[in-house]
């Protein structure tokens, strides 16, 4: 008799601890990008217009990735996957790893900079320098680290491979992470649950094009030109039509050069 | 039991010239540059016969051999030769250090050397084999490291063999250098005639602590066993140490492995008796030609996670080239836990939090990084500095990983990255959060700033368009620029003046932002104020914004 109650009193305790679980457990679905113009068409083109239903953009569990249309663009690519990772993220570790190559051709990153898109000062972690192939091992192992938020890699050359993305797939897949990828176009189709191509525009401004969306309805191919929502610097651009008090401004005020 | 133990001192009279020019039968010397000119820090066997030593100077020695050959001096490469050699002389005794006063080691053979067929063997065994290496070698062996230790430098024969209470005799007619002196004490001796330790000893106790200081009375009891002296061992003897000898030599790395995760066992079972967690593991296995070959294993915290070192091992093993076939195996397999910190318990409770088993992922996620990759992942800091390149600082994550949580970075301070011309005085980077905007930094920072080719419409001005890596930009806006100066409080003195006769090192930069045409924007700067520090300011590329 007791050894049937002690067994209740346990199915018990394991019934409230998956209760606990489930109220503790993250949104594993996904997140939207933050962009509202993004987040509606995608809705639209989903045919689901009751917010309740809605399929979250960026899933979790999932590689994304972004791709600069030219080389030049790859800090403003590099732009918009920080607000994606910082969408993925939110509060938890941002694992930023790329290669030497990269490193190389566009610097480390700063985080002075990164403050300003809404970086935590104690939410990132950077692994330097590792080798291309010891880089998709950080990716790999990152991936598979349920501390991480999200994982965002940067690498400046073809070395990225169907393969390689879909082991990275089936990796956060797995252990529900996400990871965000930024490498410029590559010779095959990856295994990515979305790519997004971006380019700088002017005025500050991303233009993003939606090129990949897995298991999902692609919006018919229309460019976003997106402003991304930091904090404001401490001082501004030169607008083309604000020139009338150049005069009282100081050595280091705004200057225009447009006529 | 103190009076039993011996000590062997080996001393390696030409060391550096034994290293830096091993098969030279010229005269040669090693040079080091200093201030007043090139000096002699040592002299080989040809180039001492003509009377060269070290502490002359290059032209001195020159003088006396104008054929000398000179070599420069490499101190990077004198340790790490001192330290195999002292890995090496593990092998007679695991207490082994090394001589604080000259280039020697100190062995602590205390029930040693009848393995080695005797101390006579066991010394002529030591310094054939140095030879054989080109080492030439003095070794004395005594019940004192001071005797041993004079015998090996004064004797003159060696290697010299002092039964156990024979100090005295053996002593008494050697120099008092002998004892170990600094140049400070060995000079007062002489000041007052004390050639010999004979000298010393005869003269009363109190007065010679008077007159010589406590240091030389000090010396004399260690030679002669009044004042118990120990050798500092070069691997602390360690309670978590686990070995295995094989019955066959393994050949094979899948075998390695094997043995080394059930020592790993071993091992984790004895660091939980002890209630230890592990912070540094090393492995080192122990060929058939005697080549040792060590692996280590930092931890970020300590761990007796038997799978989770297995883990890191195999993986640190899978970089390390073992050459093993019929005739080099592995015989003898050793792990020790050198490093152990005391284990926090968990208490595996009903509302187990998952955050303690998530930081637990991150921690085992940097060991495996750091595992491989020989680096752990690294943080940012941010330091109170102005320049840019200054301002962050990745450091790795050590022991008290992420808890606390980082919160100097707000409160260092942080004017690099707010503007300090704003006219609203002081402000605090707090407030700067706080009101929402930041200076405009970019994301990502060259890792040197690139030098650029710049048109600006006046000298002072923003550049109009650029060339960098061989394309051109047209600038379509601009912002800045802001000013940045030197860090004349924390800056090395300025470099010798370069081609251009420009100091180097500390120049005022202005920043610009700037957007072209295909909307690209790039952080660069002025190096130098136009005219008042420099007649040709260059320009860098140095960041970019997203």
């Amino acid at each position: 008799m007791q050894s049937a109650g002690s067994s209740m009193k346990r199915f018990k305790i394991a019934q409230l601890k998956e209760k606990l679980r489930q109220l503790e457990k993250p949104i594993l679905e996904g997140v939207d990008t933050g962009f509202p113009e993004i987040d509606h068409r995608l809705t639209v083109a989903d045919g689901r217009h009751s917010s309740a239903a809605r399929r979250p953009v960026l899933s979790r569990g999932a590689v994304h990735h972004v791709v600069p249309q030219t080389m030049c663009d790859l800090p403003a690519a590099l732009g918009f996957a920080i607000h994606l990772t910082l969408q993925i993220a939110q509060h938890h570790m941002i694992l930023w790893t790329q290669t030497p190559k990269a490193r190389h051709e566009w610097g480390e990153p700063y985080l002075p900079g990164l403050l300003r898109h809404g970086v935590g000062v104690d939410q990132f972690l950077y692994v330097a320098d590792p080798s291309a192939r010891d880089w998709l091992w950080v990716l790999e192992e990152a991936g598979a680290c349920a501390d991480v938020g999200c994982v965002l890699g940067l690498c400046a050359q073809k070395e990225l491979s169907f393969t390689a993305t879909r082991r990275l797939s089936l990796c956060v897949q797995k252990a529900i992470t996400t990871m965000v990828l930024v490498s410029p176009a590559q010779h095959q189709a990856l295994a990515t649950a979305t790519q997004w191509e971006v380019s700088a525009a002017a005025d500050e401004h991303w233009r993003v094009l939606l090129k990949r969306r897995a298991g999902a309805a692609l919006p018919p191919p229309h460019p976003w030109l997106l402003k991304p929502a930091y904090a404001p610097a401490a001082y501004e651009w030169a607008s083309s039509t604000s020139h009338a008090s150049t005069s009282q401004q100081e050595v280091h005020a705004p200057r225009q050069f447009i006529q | 039991m103190e009076a039993s133990r011996r000590f062997v001192v080996i001393w390696f009279s030409d060391w550096l010239a034994n290293i830096s020019c091993p098969s030279e039968m010229r005269p040669a010397c090693v040079i080091e540059e200093r201030s007043m000119g090139a000096y002699l820090v040592a002299a080989n066997a040809t180039a001492q016969k003509l009377n060269i030593h070290a502490g002359q100077r290059l032209s001195e020695a020159r003088v006396l051999a104008p054929e000398l050959v000179t070599y420069p001096v490499d101190w990077a490469k004198s340790t790490r030769h001192l330290q195999r050699v002292a890995r090496w002389a593990n092998r007679f005794t695991p207490w082994v250090g090394y001589d604080p006063v000259a280039d020697g080691l100190i062995l602590d053979i205390t029930g040693c050397a009848h393995l080695f067929g005797g101390e006579r063997a066991l010394l002529d065994h030591i310094v054939t084999q140095l030879a054989r290496h080109a080492i030439s070698a003095r070794a004395a062996c005594a019940g004192t490291i001071g005797a041993a230790w004079a015998l090996a430098h004064h004797a003159p024969t060696t290697p010299v063999i002092l039964p156990q209470g024979q100090e005295a005799e053996a002593l008494m007619p050697l120099s008092v250098k002998a004892l170990r002196l600094s140049d400070e004490q060995y000079r007062l001796c002489r000041q007052f005639g004390l050639d010999r330790i004979s000298h010393i000893m005869r003269q009363p106790r109190a007065s010679l602590v008077q007159r010589l200081g406590a240091g030389v009375i000090e010396r004399l009891d260690q030679a002669f066993g009044q004042v118990a002296e120990t050798v500092d061992p070069l691997r602390p003897p360690t309670r978590f140490h686990v070995t295995h000898v094989p019955l066959m030599p393994i050949q094979s790395r899948e075998e390695v492995m094997f043995v080394l995760s059930n020592l790993v066992d071993d091992l984790v079972a004895e660091l939980h008796r002890a209630g230890r967690g592990a912070r540094r593991i090393d492995v080192r296995l122990i060929r058939t030609d005697r080549a040792v070959l060590s692996v280590s294993l930092a931890l970020s915290h300590p761990i007796q996670l038997a799978t989770h070192i297995v883990r890191l091992l195999t993986e640190r093993l899978e970089h390390v080239q073992i050459r093993l076939d019929q005739d080099l195996a592995i015989e003898q397999l050793e792990m020790l836990a050198s490093q152990t910190d005391i284990m926090s318990a968990h208490q595996d409770a009903l509302f187990t939090s998952l955050r303690q088993g998530q930081k637990q992922a991150l921690a085992h996620l940097c060991d495996r990084i750091l595992a491989r990759l020989g680096q752990a992942p690294t943080r940012p800091l941010l330091r109170g500095r102005y320049m840019p390149e200054k301002v962050v600082r990745f450091i790795p994550i050590t022991e008290p990983l992420l808890e606390p949580p980082l919160k100097t970075p707000l409160k260092t301070p942080l004017e690099p990255w707010s503007s300090p011309q704003k006219s609203e005085g002081a402000i605090t980077p707090e407030a700067h959060i706080r009101k929402g905007w930041l200076a405009a930094r970019p994301i990502i920072l060259l890792p040197h700033a690139e030098q650029i080719d710049v048109i600006a419409e006046i000298p002072e001005g923003a550049p109009r368009r650029f060339r960098w890596r061989r394309r051109l930009y047209e600038v379509v806006m601009a912002a800045g620029p802001e000013r940045i100066s030197p860090e004349w409080w924390c800056e090395e003195l300025p470099h010798s003046p370069d081609a251009m006769g420009q100091t180097k090192a500390s120049l005022t930069r202005d920043y610009f932002r700037l957007e072209d045409s295909n909307g690209y924007r790039f952080w660069l700067y002025r190096d130098g104020l136009f005219t008042r520090e420099t007649v040709l300011p260059r320009w860098y590329m140095h960041g970019f914004f997203a």
